[in-house]
Order: C-alpha cells, then structure tokens, then sequence
C-alpha cells in the first residue's frame, strides 16, 4: 500500500503527462514561406516554427552537454540563412530535420514543439 | 431545412405504419434492423459505423405460398450484404455473422440471407505529408499494425508469446508476419522450426514462410550457432535493414519479439518504424515487475501506446484446482495497476510449452485445448480488439513522413 503511493508519484515526477495519454501526433507538416515550418497536430492545434530557432535550439548531444543539460551551442554560431534540406518522421514520437549546415543529429520530440512553438492556434 | 424536416417525419410515418402493413423490402429497412447490432468495442451500432456495405435485394417468386391461393403470388425476397469490418481477425465476426443472419431473415418476405463478413476498403495508408512529402519505408507501407512484444527482462517467455500470439492472430484469419529482433539472443527459428532460407528480390529479402507466417531472424543472416557479438551502431544497422529492406508484402499485424531491455536496439526499432502498440511480458517476479515499468517509461517517452501486458509463468496446476503461485503473485496486476493497461492474459507453467516450443510447435496450435493455449489465443483476442480501438483514434495522423525543403 505504502509502496504504491511512493511509485505513483515517482512516476508523475519522471513525465510530463500520465501515461496512457499520448502527445498528439502529426496531421500535416507543411512548409509556410522559406524559414518556416508548420504543423497541424490530430487534436487540430497548427503552430508554426522559425527554422533558424529550432537549428539554435537542436537537443542533440553535440548541441547540449548530456549529463548537465547545458547548451553548449550558441546562438550566433548558427548563421541566419541555415535552412532545412528535409524534415523526416522518427517513429511516433519525434522529426528528424537535416539541415544544410551539414547538422542532422537532433531529434525534435512531439512533446517539445508543442511546447515551443512561435505561433500557436486552434482550428 | 424545413424539407429535411418533412422528410424524417415522413419516414417516422412509415415506419409506425410498417408493424401495421409490410413495408415494402428495402435497404433502409435492412439497415434499420441490422442497427440492432452493436460493436462491443467502438459502442456504436454496425450501420453507423459503416461496417453494413453492398446490400442486395433480389426478388423472387415464392411457390406454393399460402397467398398464391389469392391468385397473386406473394413475393419473397433473397438479401445479401457485406459485414466490413475493421480486422479480419475481430473476435466477435461469427456473433455479428449469426446475429446479423436472424434479424434480416425475420423481416417480412426474406427468404434467404447471405451474410459475407469482409475486412477493409482497400485504403491506402497515410504516409505522405500533404502531398508535399514523398513515402518512406515502404518495406512497411501495407502493414496495418505493427506490434511490439517487449519486456524489460530476459528470460520472461516474450519469444514464446511473440511465436504464440502471432499463430493464434493467423489461426483468426489476419495475415500475420513475424521479426525476431533479438540480435544477440535470436529464438524464433528454434521456437517455430522455421528451415527455409530466405531469397532476395531486388534490394529486398523476401522472408521464409512457416504455416503461412512470413519470418525474419537474424539468425538467418548469421549462422545460428555462432553468437552475434555486435557493437551499438552495428545492431542498430543491422535492425534498420530489418524494418526497410523486408518484403513484408500486405500483412494485418507484424509482430515484433523485442531484444529485452530499454537501450540501444529498442530505441532504434521503435525510432525506424511508427510502431502501433506495444504489449509487455512478465513473469510475476518483482525483478521482472521492476523492469517491466522500465520498459513502459521508454515506451511512454516514444508515445507508443502500451496496449497491455501478459503475465507468463502465472502459476502452476498439476490437478485441476491445486494452483502453486511458483513466482509469486500479481507481477502483472501492479504493472498494470500503476500505468493503466490491461492485463492481457495470465499464462500457467506447463511443460508442453516449452517443450513444444523447442521442439518447433506453437503450443497455440499443437495443444490448443491447453490451459496456457488458451490464454494465448485470448491474449491475442484483446490484442485485436484494443489495436482496433487504438487505431480508430489515431486515424488521422500521418504515420511515416518526409518532407524536403523547397
């Protein structure tokens, strides 16, 4: 009984939603103008994103240190013309997008672009 | 609006009239009774779920009917439809066959019905992104479902359910192709006697078939008795090729035996395919429960829904009645309790599992009257009915996308 409680709350310290509650997934993936993507999510939330801030803001190994979680990339090491080649699906869960500065490693979960969108609407 | 109005009261009328007088045979009145029947799992009628297709009502002049004394014969009618439904391995298809025979039957004038249960309008699964994107992965592109066995632990029986679960989904009619993705560990020949080897077409390896399962090992690639010793980016190479260059041709589930454990191949293959659900093994051990969890948080981070987990070794029956809890009890019960899933099934200890999985024999088909068979062939029941829910709601996503920047 004891046990219960301390599992059930380690569990709601280690996610963000509970589980059985999937982030939503991807309905389109379009291109708006030349730097910026857009999504329109299954529970028809669109968002757009700035291609420049999401190379800047890459989760990827080489881009944040692993075990402090520090960004060791900075801002103006990305030059402002840096763009997408393409953008790929990982799994259920994440988009892969290779960029022409030769940069291909971040994987850019669900759960992160819905929370960093520049410009988020509902249908 | 007002002659939409006029047209339901219209009917409301003749449908009072119709216990009255027969109304005349036609497809609304077929679909009315046929609405009688309700889908246990979606909670709505087949009518509107748009399982009812093709009605067919041909007439025919009965002889010998009481009426033809009157001088005019009375008309009797025979009716076909089709039943089309979400799997072809739903559980409740001879219920829906046997209820929809009786309620159109017992319309006035059907003499004759034929029911053909169907699966499917052959629809083309989303893998483009607004015509913009182009396909991926189309070694995987006329799979329904792809479904992971997983486990945190070894040694828990996830190959033995892996083997089990996909013989009892091909025993209910779907197509079912099987992956043992354990690199280092592969059972899956061992455990289905699979022999032949496997042949290429194109780019692609065309995979051997064992009683109408098409199988991939990777003991097949490696000798079997030579150990695979490979490093992170190797095995996952390796699992890529797996998941791309397969023919895997049209299947309803794909079955996936997980390497245990949440690291570097479990990653991948959940990163290189959109994996449908996800079904946990374990055994009722607290070692196995601990890792189980594990196994659900990387699922739960990869957004792959866990559908639910099976217990194995749940107990031993030497005499009907007298059950020895071996590895404890209710390893299964807390996972489940914890995350929300269901517990699929509980299997007991018996010897001819796994004797007759060294020996080649899915225990599922070769003792089907066994405690532990059918509690696989019911596993694999609520593993169709909760896939089916599952995708119902996730209809509307794209599952495998590439979009190049213009």
């Amino acid at each position: 009984m004891n046990t219960e409680n301390t599992s059930s709350q380690s569990f709601e310290n280690s996610f963000e939603a509970p589980i059985g509650t999937p982030t939503p997934g991807v309905k389109e993936i379009y291109q708006i103008d030349e730097k910026t993507l857009g999504i329109t999510w299954t529970d028809n939330i669109s968002a757009s994103y700035d291609v420049l801030d999401l190379r800047r803001l890459c989760p990827c190994a080489h881009c944040v240190d692993e075990h402090t979680g520090v960004r060791t990339l900075k801002a103006e090491d990305i030059k402002e013309d840096v763009r997408p080649i393409k953008i790929d699906s990982v799994g259920r869960y994440a988009l892969k997008i290779s960029f022409n500065d030769g940069h291909d490693t971040g994987l850019y979960t669900f759960q992160k672009l819905r929370s960093f969108a520049s410009n988020q609407k509902l249908h | 609006m007002k002659s939409i109005f006029e047209k339901i009261r219209g009917r409301r009328k003749s449908s009072a009239l119709s216990s009255i007088n027969h109304e005349p045979l036609t497809e609304t009145l077929i679909r009315r009774a046929l609405s009688k029947i309700i889908d246990p799992d979606f909670r709505q009628d087949i009518v509107s779920l748009g399982f009812v297709r093709n009605i067919k009502i041909s007439e025919s002049v009965a002889k010998g009917s009481p009426s033809a004394f009157d001088g005019e014969a009375e008309k009797s009618f025979h009716v076909s439809f089709d039943i089309n439904l979400t799997t072809p391995a739903c559980p409740v298809k001879e219920t829906f066959r046997r209820e929809a025979g009786e309620l159109v039957s017992a319309l006035p004038g059907v003499k004759t019905v034929d029911v053909n249960m169907t699966a499917y309008q052959p629809e083309p699964k989303k893998t483009t992104a607004s015509g913009q994107g182009s396909t991926q992965g189309t070694a995987l592109s006329r799979v329904r479902n792809i479904v992971a066995v997983a486990s945190g632990k070894g040694g828990v029986g996830k190959s033995t359910t892996a083997v089990n679960l996909a013989y009892a989904l091909k025993q209910s009619g779907a197509k079912v192709g099987l992956l043992d993705a354990d690199i280092t560990g592969p059972s899956v020949p061992t455990m289905t006697g699979v022999l032949n080897p496997e042949s290429m077409d194109g780019n692609f390896v065309v995979p051997p078939q064992k009683d109408g399962i098409p199988m991939i090992s990777c003991s097949m690639f490696k000798g079997a008795d030579t150990a695979n010793i490979l490093r992170g980016p190797m095995a996952s190479s390796m699992i890529t090729q797996f998941l791309t260059q397969i023919k895997w041709g049209e299947l309803d589930y794909l079955i996936i035996d997980y390497p245990p454990g949440t690291s570097d191949i479990q990653l991948t293959l959940s990163q290189a395919c959109a994996i449908t659900g996800a079904v946990l093994v374990t055994t009722p051990q607290k070692v196995a429960t601990n890792d189980c969890d594990k196994a659900a948080q990387m699922f739960h981070t990869l957004n792959v829904p866990v559908v639910g987990v099976i217990e194995t070794m749940s107990y031993f029956e030497p005499k009907k009645g007298e059950r020895y809890h071996i590895f404890g009890k209710g390893g299964a019960e807390s996972v489940s309790k914890k995350f929300g899933f269901p517990v699929f099934s509980q299997i007991p200890i018996e010897e001819d599992v796994s004797t007759l999985s060294d020996d080649g024999k899915p225990v599922v088909i070769h003792r089907k009257e066994s405690e532990a068979a059918k509690a696989y062939a019911s596993a694999a029941e609520k593993l169709v009915r909760s896939l089916a829910v599952l995708n119902s709601h996730n209809s509307q996503a794209l599952e495998r996308f590439s979009l190049k920047w213009r």
